[in-house]
């Protein structure tokens, strides 16, 4: 079924035929309409699932931690802030190997205080044992939160998993979206079978408890397992979701990287932008391409220095503010190329932040630049600000 | 494809028409549509806008609109509140105009390649339906019968009866210039 639809509702249909049982909400601008639109699908009977009011996302990631421990399969969103709240909480789903979905609406972190997009929230994770997928347009939204459940409930894996999808940019993008049918999505995804460890009041057992120093590395070393596993689980969800609903996905997807000279590296929205920009780039005769991670974490390093090791010249785009360090995107990239030789030159940029929008004059610039370095920008360890304005230098 | 600017004031459905054209485009029409957010205040009065894109295939393009192909105006007084309506227009851009002359009296005629105005106002409470029929008729990039689906599947049964009268009336009302 074709539709219009935002990113937010897109995100909503894709819980509700993923068939969510707990949905713990709270609201902040730009995700607030993902939990608006699950409660009116419950409220209406479209949707069976408990729909829980708290106070704070401290507690809606809590009540979430509490409902998978049951056996729930449970889906909650938030945005910036709110996901900084939830920060206490985030290793214990991880910690706990509890499949929670999560999407988030990407904005930035003050301050000072924006409503718009970056990519400042979901980086302070990356770090937390959560999968991370990011969505380019709406029908990925929709499509991701379907295969995170998928990846998340796996056997091999049991983590969480975060579908970032671009605040405004794509939560309130009015896009063509086809809605898949129930009963393929029964097919692909089928209850949740929770793990080893279930709570149960029948047979009480302690959780999460005290860990001595005998133990805390092994809990730790699993976990950096299940997220080493994922990386095959989700390539096979992903060819799996293909045969099923003819969309293909792949953890990194790129775009005239086999011959490219000059390769981009970007999350999100942006790699629209960019895609349509090499179409036109590549059609007068230039050699670009687009090397896109959709999973950021697990980080594909080796398909990423794969797909980059030919190239002379690789631009990396941070949609995060790079403070004291090279931006998280550019760290990854440059890890994944080390030790390449000839290794291809790395210019990072940071664009994008709390909602300035990209256009493609800009990525024109940011290529200009990475070939010839000619241009005036203000940078930080040799990553250009390419969008300060002179005033502000 | 073709790319839309919608500039207007709070109030006067700049959103819900740029969600109208696009569903019309995308779902009516067999094409592939996006409506991109304002990042503007939500306030009564203030100026807003909005950008569509319209294409026979699926749009990657995720940035603003910087270069339209038609600029749909809700209120011509716009430019007095600092609004640059001229901004990255071409001689080959369209513009649909909420006015009540003729088009050719309007100061900025000559700087597009057609025009076309309805009285929006007039027609039946918030402007929104009436636009975006005249920037059917004006331009023919989505159909008015689409517009009328649109216009149902968003507004209802009693809305979309309404809506659907002041967009025949507003479709037949439009002049060209």
């Amino acid at each position: 079924m074709r539709k219009v639809m935002d990113g937010n509702t897109a995100v909503a249909y894709g819980a509700r035929l993923s068939r969510v049982q707990v949905v713990p909400a709270y609201p902040i601008t730009p995700q607030s309409s993902i939990a608006e639109t699950l409660a009116d699908f419950i409220s209406q009977g479209s949707l069976k699932a408990k729909f829980l009011r708290v106070e704070s996302e401290h507690s809606a990631l809590s009540a979430a931690v509490g409902a998978s421990f049951a056996g729930a399969r449970v889906f909650t969103a938030t945005s910036s802030v709110g996901l900084a709240l939830m920060t206490e909480i985030t290793g214990v789903a991880s910690g706990c190997r509890l499949p929670i979905v999560m999407a988030v609406a990407n904005r930035a972190l003050c301050s000072p205080w924006s409503l718009w997009c970056d990519h400042s929230d979901t980086m302070t994770l990356r770090d937390q044992g959560w999968i991370q997928l990011y969505a380019e347009n709406c029908q990925e939204a929709l499509d991701f939160v379907i295969i995170a459940f998928r990846v998340a409930e796996d056997q091999l894996v049991q983590l969480p998993c975060i579908v970032a999808e671009d605040g405004f940019f794509l939560s309130h993008l009015q896009d063509t979206v086809t809605v898949p049918a129930q009963e393929d999505v029964d097919r692909y995804l089928p209850p949740r079978c929770p793990g080893y460890l279930v709570l149960d009041p029948e047979s009480p057992v302690a959780a999460n408890i005290l860990t001595g120093p005998h133990l805390f590395t092994e809990d730790k070393y699993t976990v950096a397992l299940g997220m080493e596993r994922a990386r095959t689980v989700l390539e096979t969800a992903f060819s799996e979701f293909a045969d099923v609903f003819g969309r293909k996905y792949s953890s990194v997807m790129d775009y005239g990287c086999d011959d490219a000279e000059t390769i981009i590296v970007s999350l999100g929205s942006l790699n629209g932008t960019v895609r349509d920009l090499i179409k036109k780039l590549r059609a007068s005769g230039q050699k670009v391409g687009l090397l896109r991670i959709v999973a950021y974490r697990p980080f594909p390093y080796e398909r990423v220095r794969k797909l980059a090791a030919k190239a002379k010249n690789v631009i990396v785009i941070d949609r995060a503010p790079a403070l004291g360090e090279i931006g998280p995107l550019n760290q990854d990239v440059r890890a994944a190329l080390y030790g390449l030789y000839p290794a291809p030159q790395v210019t990072g940029f940071v664009l994008g932040l709390g909602g300035r929008d990209i256009p493609q004059s800009d990525l024109v610039k940011a290529l200009e630049y990475s070939i010839s370095r000619n241009g005036d920008y203000p940078a930080t360890y040799g990553e250009a600000w390419l969008q300060v304005e002179v005033s502000a230098k | 494809m073709k790319q839309l600017i919608l500039y207007g004031r709070g109030g006067q459905g700049v959103v819900t028409a740029a969600k109208i054209i696009a569903i019309a485009a995308a779902v009516y029409d067999g094409g592939y549509a996006q409506a991109v957010p304002a990042f503007t205040a939500e306030r009564r009065g203030a100026p807003v806008y909005a950008y569509v894109r319209l294409s026979d295939s699926p749009i990657d393009l995720k940035s603003f609109v910087y270069e339209p192909d038609a600029i749909l105006v809700f209120d011509h007084e716009l430019p007095s509140l600092g609004v640059d309506l001229l901004k990255g227009v071409s001689r080959d851009t369209t513009a649909v105009l909420n006015w009540s002359k003729a088009p050719s009296q309007w100061e900025f005629r000559d700087r597009f390649s057609r025009v076309g105005a309805v009285d929006a106002d007039a027609l039946g409470g918030i402007p929104n339906i009436a636009m975006v029929a005249a920037f059917s008729r004006t331009t023919g990039w989505v159909s008015l019968e689409a517009v009328v689906k649109a216009v149902h599947e968003v507004f209802g049964e009693k809305g979309g009866r309404h809506n659907e009268d002041v967009a025949r009336r507003a479709f037949e009302a439009t002049v060209l210039a």
